[in-house]
């Protein structure tokens, strides 16, 4: 019981993650109809421009510390949104008439192309990150009605999953209650129909992308002291991240997030049997395949005949 | 199997190649590595070009076979029973994960698919990374390690890597060019269509998914067995990757692309580009290939080059070709006619003339096996514009042909000779007969240009714009006037080179004057005679129309069931007995 509460106290914080880049992925595929391959990519030069960001203020002695990193971490975000900006009009705006197969085939192109931007202007090694909220872990020590129970919580987690909300409620907040919310569900469903009621879809797609990739910066900010840093840290978060999508079925943004905490939670639930140590990515990529097949629309896809 | 020797040729000509550029066997290895990707590729160019099944998970079929391999030649004895033994279980445990992995995923289509197999591709490289035998960090060292090193290992190695390579290279082109590669293609480009003509989609998009696993089983083994070092990172995302930009690069649809792909994705960052490149720029440059492939040329480098060589370089190959042959020896002699004309001809035999005149895009080279005629002194020319002959400034009048050949007939002071005239040279004899009725003392006609006409109509001309363009086209018409003889490919090329001589306005000139020909004013009282004779099979000329010639000529006609468009070389025996027996005893 115990090892259960354990593995939720450290999975709902990475699943959070996993949601979160996820949520983007969707956002990306259900708005611009592309599946980003290199989405954790892209947000992983974002990662090592904060990083260089960071050591800059440090070396330059004009922060100290803490402050250093936020600092830098607009910088990065900025980056992200400006990356997001630059992959659509300067590529996926002109291949649009594209095949599914192709344009996949392009975003795994694109991370070919970030991860070897990575390596030449930075390095293949493994650079350390500081964490958002340092020091000791927490740990919740007690008899509880089932038993004495002990579950270590990171510091930092509890940062990850009060971003990760905050995140979620103003995304929510913005495509429930906001014009430009309102334009990108319109350009999902119908892209003519969008642009016949005056919708730029072009813009559109254009902010689609800056705000996923945004997001996908923000997850690799959080996720780097744990991965460190280096051009393929992002690859197994992006990889459950598009499982987290699948899981919770690209036509709900929000099942992501779900998806991504199950993903999360079960990775961890998987690590408490021995005899399955270390088989925990292979499972759930084999119950993607599973979800996939058997039920394409995702667990969390509203039903039919009401409003998406 | 032309295209596996040919293959085979240029892989011991890059091997000796690379020997001399790089002076060791290092190379060898590299190339070895090359044949192992390629074949992987091949799978890929069955599942995705060919199929059009998106698969991103092949490089996990690649693991499977790879570590079994591995593993089972670290348990065994002997290490090549162990490779052996290994390469067998990795395929059938590949066949199996095929049919389970396929059997659920080919429902899905697009994005789905890809989704699909990338998490079967990542599960299956995180499954053996968890797996307590290969260690996680280090994978498998020394999987030779009872073979010796050095210079001899590398080549049995790149020459046995060679023939499997070939072996599956040819078991792939029977794959794609039986029913099952066509139902495979018919999926690919329309699942409806597919299905409408009683294809089992799920039964053959499992087909092309286990065959391919099978090739990409066994490129992995063969990877763990010439690499001799396993590391759990090998079979991941990247190597999906790698697969891809192997055939997308190489080109999908034909099974080349495996290997060229192989060549530039693995190949040349091994042979060249790991000293002088920066470390990342490599994958950078392929990640702007893969780009700009998808987008500008996504048939590949392989399908490009067929496409370029039919194209753009079949105008400097057919030169070339007319430039070589015009320059061998031929037999035969040339005389100087009254028109001022240099004529080529050949004769052979004494006794009355009897002259060959061959039809369009022909040569005196199209009676070779009738020259040998008893009692007669056969002479073949080439007409004017043809063959060795001149040109001449009008290629559109073949009253201005028969002009010419009357020239000929006096210089050589054959006049009247027996006269024999297939296809145009028919019309070109029979304008010669009415216009110098004392030149030609009797006429046969082979398949002869018709009397009043053809009907050719405007596509026709575009066709022979397009024929003349390649060689290949032109090789494929004179196989279509060989008739029964078409199968004879040294003689379709032969024949196919002597076309190449004619002046290229002729090609289209030339149908335009058979077109239009129209001699009926003139048969009337037509006093020499004549024989028609007719192949059944003719695709050129119909028999409504030779018979309407041999109408308006008063002359016999004779009909043989079994030829096609060219007597003189279906059956020469036929040829000359019916010559011989029309002039009379």
């Amino acid at each position: 019981m115990n090892a259960l509460l354990q593995a939720i106290a450290i999975g709902v914080p990475q699943g959070a993650l996993y949601g979160l880049m996820g949520f983007g992925i969707a956002l990306i595929f259900r708005s611009a109809g592309t599946l980003n391959f290199s989405h954790g990519y892209s947000a992983m030069v974002s990662v090592l421009i904060t990083l260089s960001t960071i050591q800059w203020f440090l070396g330059m002695g004009w922060l100290e510390g803490h402050a250093a990193l936020f600092a830098a971490i607009p910088v990065g975000l900025i980056s992200g949104a400006v990356f997001g900006v630059l992959i659509d009009i300067l590529l996926m705006r002109r291949v649009k008439h594209v095949s599914p197969a192709s344009m996949l085939m392009i975003t795994l192109g694109l991370l070919l192309v970030f991860e070897g931007a990575a390596n030449l202007i930075w390095s293949p090694d493994y650079e350390s990150f500081p964490r958002i909220l340092p020091g000791a872990p927490f740990v919740f020590q007690g008899a509880g009605v089932l038993g004495e129970v002990r579950v270590i919580f990171r510091r930092n987690d509890l940062a990850v999953m009060l971003i990760a909300l905050v995140i979620s409620l103003s995304m929510a907040g913005l495509m429930k209650y906001t014009k430009i919310g309102l334009a990108i569900r319109a350009r999902g469903q119908d892209p003519i129909g969008a642009q016949a009621v005056g919708i730029n879809t072009n813009r559109v797609d254009s902010i689609v992308w800056a705000i996923a990739i945004t997001l996908a910066v923000v997850v690799g900010i959080l996720v780097a002291p744990i991965t460190r840093v280096h051009p393929t840290m992002l690859m197994n978060t992006q990889l459950l991240g598009i499982t987290a999508a699948v899981l919770g079925g690209f036509s709900s943004l929000f099942g992501a997030i779900w998806g991504g905490l199950i993903i999360g939670v079960l990775e961890r639930v998987v690590d408490i049997f021995p005899a399955l140590d270390g088989y925990e990515t292979a499972i759930i990529f084999f119950l993607i395949i599973l979800v996939l097949v058997f039920k394409p629309e995702g667990i969390f896809a509203p039903r039919q005949g009401r409003k998406a | 199997m032309r295209r596996t020797l040919f293959l085979a040729l240029a892989i011991v000509a890059a091997g000796v190649l690379a020997y001399l550029w790089t002076g060791g066997t290092y190379a060898l290895g590299s190339l070895s590595l090359v044949m192992v990707w390629a074949i992987a590729g091949m799978g890929m160019v069955i599942i995705i070009g060919n199929t059009g099944q998106l698969s991103l998970g092949h490089a996990a079929f690649m693991g499977i076979g790879a570590y079994s391999t591995a593993m089972f030649i670290e348990w065994l004895p002997g290490v090549y029973a162990g490779m052996l033994v290994g390469t067998l279980v990795g395929l059938a445990i590949a066949i199996v994960f095929a049919l389970l992995i396929g059997l659920p995923a080919l429902r899905l289509r697009g994005y789905y698919l890809a989704i699909a197999t990338i998490a079967f591709g990542v599960g299956i490289e995180q499954a053996i990374r968890a797996m307590p035998f290969p260690n996680p960090v280090f994978g498998i060292p020394h999987i030779l390690r009872d073979v010796p090193a050095g210079y001899m290992r590398d080549i049995t190695t790149f020459f046995l890597i060679a023939a499997i390579f070939l072996v599956f290279f040819t078991i792939g082109r029977v794959i794609l060019r039986s029913p099952f590669g066509v139902k495979f293609r018919m999926i690919r480009d329309s699942e409806v269509a597919a299905r409408s003509f009683g294809t089992n989609l799920t039964r053959n998009k499992l087909q092309a998914f286990v065959i391919s696993a099978i090739f990409c089983a066994t490129a992995g083994s063969l990877f763990a067995v010439t690499q001799g070092v396993l590391q759990p990172r090998t079979f991941g995302l990247i190597a999906a990757i790698d697969l891809l930009l192997i055939v997308i690069i190489g080109g999908a649809i034909m099974l080349e692309g495996g290997l060229i792909g192989s060549f530039v994705i693995v190949g040349l960052p091994a042979l060249v580009l790991e000293e002088i490149a920066p470390a990342g720029s490599l994958t950078l440059i392929y990640g702007v290939l893969l780009i700009i492939f998808v987008v500008a040329l996504p048939s590949g480098i392989a399908t490009g080059l067929v496409l370029l060589w039919h194209r753009k370089l079949q105008r400097p190959y057919m030169s070339a070709l007319r430039y070589v042959h015009r320059r061998l020896p031929a037999r035969g002699t040339s005389v100087t006619t009254s028109r001022g004309a240099h004529m080529f001809y050949t004769e052979k035999g004494a006794g009355p003339p009897l002259l060959y005149i061959h039809g369009n895009t022909g040569s005196h080279r199209w009676f070779r096996e009738v020259m040998d005629m008893p009692g007669y002194r056969t002479v073949a020319p080439d007409m004017v514009n043809f063959g060795r002959s001149d040109r001449i400034e009008r290629a559109d009048s073949i009253d201005l042909y028969a002009d010419h050949v009357a020239a000929f007939i006096e210089a050589l002071d054959i006049e009247p000779c027996y006269t024999v005239g297939h296809s145009l040279g028919g019309g070109v004899a029979m304008s010669l007969a009415m216009r110098y009725p004392q030149k030609v003392r009797r006429l046969v006609l082979i398949d002869p240009a018709p009397i009043d006409g053809m009907d050719l109509d405007d596509d026709y001309y575009a066709l022979i714009e397009a024929i003349k363009q390649s060689y290949v086209g032109i090789k494929r018409a004179v196989a279509r006037a060989m008739g029964s003889r078409s199968g004879d490919r040294r003689l379709n090329g032969l024949l196919a080179r002597e076309a190449l001589l004619m002046n290229e306005e002729g090609f289209v000139k030339h149908a335009e004057a058979v077109a239009s020909l129209d001699l009926r004013e003139r048969a009337r009282g037509f006093r020499i005679p004549a024989l028609v004779v007719h192949g059944g099979m003719d695709p050129i000329v119909t028999e409504e129309q030779s018979r309407r010639t041999a109408q308006a000529l008063g002359a016999e006609m004779k009909v043989f069931g079994d030829i096609g468009h060219a007597l003189p070389i279906e059956d020469p025996e036929r040829f000359k007995e019916t010559v011989a027996l029309f002039d009379g005893p």
